[in-house]
């Protein structure tokens, strides 16, 4: 919210620096060769094709309750897109709850790589070291 | 011994323990927040990572 003197405005696009916004410009961008922006909306049980431009370009959040629809329709992870949303702004005190009971939230790809971790590691919990930290960064060229 | 945290679980019901999430944290830092699919060159090198640290980040 931008206070100016007597007036009080309203950020035209609050979610616009959203990882939530850009990913679904992202994923939008990468089905578009055989899945249009309005398809990708009707599937998501959206009534106007008008609101993927809305969250793409940060003017309107996601609905917590919509996420399962629009993974379905953005052919994504639904926990990834959850905790995308989670972390839109406004709903900080909802995250803080949902951590709190569940815990981190974690994508399908993380789970595949936290089980692989365990099996390469025989499942003796490694501990993460600054020299751990190296080599996964050196192997990922990061 | 491993001590489990709670969290959203794993596909087989088996929830990360602490370091396993310290682990999943870098590995979010390292894909900016979005972890990829794991490819089997991905668990070689991470097998690489895991088992031969010191030879990964030597020369």
């Amino acid at each position: 919210m931008i206070i100016t003197g007597q007036t009080t405005m309203k950020p035209t696009r609050p979610y616009a620096d959203s990882r939530l916004a850009k990913f679904i410009e992202k994923r939008v961008l990468e089905l578009r060769p055989r899945k249009p922006q309005n398809q990708i909306a009707v599937e998501a049980g959206y009534l106007s094709a008008n609101m993927i431009s809305m969250i793409k370009d940060g003017t309107s959040k996601v609905a917590l309750d919509r996420i399962p629809a629009l993974a379905k329709a953005l052919e994504c992870d639904a926990r990834l897109l959850f905790r995308m949303a989670l972390n839109q702004e406004g709903n900080e005190t909802f995250a803080t709850a949902v951590e709190e009971i569940f815990g981190t939230i974690i994508s399908k790809n993380e789970a595949a790589w936290l089980a692989e971790l365990r099996n390469a590691s025989d499942e003796t919990d490694p501990s993460l070291t600054s020299r751990g930290r190296a080599a996964l960064r050196s192997v990922f060229n990061k | 011994m491993r001590k489990q945290v709670a969290g959203f679980v794993l596909p087989s019901d088996d929830p990360p323990t602490e370091i396993e999430l310290a682990w999943m944290t870098f590995l979010r830092i390292i894909f900016d927040g979005e972890v990829p699919d794991l490819t089997l060159e991905h668990v070689q090198r991470l097998r690489m990572a895991l088992l031969h640290p010191d030879s990964c980040t030597q020369g």
